[in-house]
């Protein structure tokens, strides 16, 4: 594939295609909100008041600073994160530049991105932090001498165990489109729909599960449920960095639908072909509807079940690898 | 304009539980939660987390170990906030405050609320109703569209 863009076209796919994206995405968490309210036989929030007026609320709103080591580093990973997503959303609309759009560049930002939640959880300590009450120290209990973790400690934990564990179905997923070229440059497999073979199948029920798990959504969303850590490590975020925090996820959800449709599809975001880039925010949307419909029935899963569930779901990842070796 | 449109728009509302029978807690999260009430439809949403939140629903009569907390969830709330004060408990101490009966009140209790954290609103009852909260989370409403 043999692609000139000129510098104006070039400068338009990697900020304007984000940015739109970012426009969209706003969207997104109202949409959720809306389908799992009327699930529950409510009339829920309006569409736009999750995603867009909670953004410009928070933006309005006092910075307090967090209750941390390192205050200003902990506010400064939203940035860091929101920008991970936004270089992987733009690498998707250049796949002639190799450098950056291939999938071990890709999944190298998904893993900062993944590492970021840890980090931020390590930094933070907050008021809400301590699990043990201190009278149980004073009435010299057992518990005396354990180590002594805030919900965003416990938080970081977790999104420790779920980078090790949860996330391997989303990566197989990833890998597994490009096995039948032999390359791994998102230029090959444009262009070639890989959704509709029978390892194509298989990658995509993978790609649902990991994505449920690296978006956090329910039932996977353990590393900060409200039943017991209430955020984890993004508990400590007020002001402009909660509404980047809430960009980040916003804009991490239509790029991850955005990948799923340059990998399976084979239809980037092309900035020359407008249609292209409705049908990648379109594969987003269906992609978080279908999450908030799961996410509607679920429970919150312990690790107890989300091992079995992350093991069977890399166990039919690597049966489409090897249906894709097989060239089935 | 958009500052104020959107604060309008999107109200987090946060609940701390200071002691009593919890009464007035279910009450609170049947108006967000339940078919019925849903107070998401107005576009106000429930939060645990201080951060995030804009009003401060407090329940119950404040015991000793619960004065302090109290002070750093209201103080871990960015401004514009406020607060709503909810059930006899956390207005005037209720059952738990006349608990020593003849030999006056109890010794275990801090509250009420507003000898603690400045409150805006009080929402009286044994639990309240939950259209009197709701009344009561949207009485708070405008301190937090004028950001005073």
């Amino acid at each position: 594939m043999v692609v000139n863009l000129s510098l104006l076209e070039f400068i338009l796919s990697v900020v304007a295609i984000p940015l739109i994206a970012f426009g969209v995405s706003t969207l997104i968490p109202g949409i959720q909100r809306k389908i799992q309210a009327r699930i529950q036989r409510r009339i829920g929030p309006s569409i736009l008041t999750p995603g867009l007026w909670a953004l410009f609320k928070f933006l309005a709103k006092e910075v307090k600073r967090p209750f941390s080591e390192m205050p200003r580093l902990y506010n400064l990973l939203t940035v860091l994160a929101f920008l991970i997503v936004w270089i992987i959303l733009a690498s998707t609309t250049v796949p002639h530049i190799k450098v950056v759009s291939n999938i071990v560049f890709i999944t190298g930002l998904l893993k900062v991105k993944e590492m970021i939640y840890i980090i931020m959880g390590s930094l933070s300590n907050s008021i809400m932090g301590v699990r043990m009450p201190i009278p149980d120290i004073c009435r010299g209990s057992n518990f005396k001498d354990i180590l002594r973790m805030s919900l965003e400690h416990l938080g970081a934990l977790r999104a420790y165990k779920l980078i090790t564990v949860g996330s391997f179905p989303l990566y197989t997923s990833l890998v597994l489109p490009f096995i039948p070229k032999g390359s791994i440059f998102l230029e090959s497999v444009v262009g070639d729909n890989f959704l509709f073979t029978l390892p194509g199948i298989f990658g995509a029920v993978t790609f649902f599960i990991g994505y449920l798990v690296l978006i956090g959504e329910y039932p996977f969303s353990i590393m900060h449920t409200k039943a017991d850590v209430i955020e984890g490590p993004t508990l400590e975020y007020s002001g402009r960095y909660r509404a980047l925090y809430l960009s980040f996820k916003e804009l991490l959800m239509i790029t991850l639908g955005s990948l799923f449709a340059t990998l399976y599809l084979g239809i980037y975001p092309d900035v020359n072909n407008p249609i292209t880039i409705a049908i990648n925010f379109g594969v987003a949307f269906i992609l978080s509807i279908l999450s908030s419909i799961v996410g509607a029935y679920s429970p919150v899963l312990t690790f107890r079940q989300i091992y079995p569930i992350s093991l069977y779901a890399t166990a039919v990842g690597f049966v489409g690898i090897l249906l894709a070796l097989l060239k089935v | 304009m958009i500052k104020e449109y959107s604060r309008k728009k999107c109200i987090h509302v946060m609940l701390a539980y200071t002691g009593g029978c919890n009464g007035c807690d279910i009450d609170t999260v049947n108006c967000f939660l339940s078919p019925y009430y849903d107070a998401e439809q107005y576009n106000v949403f429930l939060t645990w987390n201080p951060r995030e939140a804009d009003i401060l629903i407090v329940s119950g009569c404040v015991t000793k170990v619960m004065k302090e907390p109290l002070k750093k969830i209201y103080e871990s709330i960015p401004e514009p906030k406020a607060v709503v004060s909810i059930g006899c408990c956390a207005l005037m101490g209720g059952v738990y405050g006349n608990i020593g009966g003849y030999l006056g009140t109890s010794d275990f209790i801090e509250g009420p609320v507003d000898r603690i954290i400045p409150v805006d609103v009080k929402v009286p009852g044994c639990p309240p109703r939950p259209e009197d909260i709701i009344e009561g989370i949207l009485k708070a409403v405008p301190k937090i569209v004028e950001g005073k």
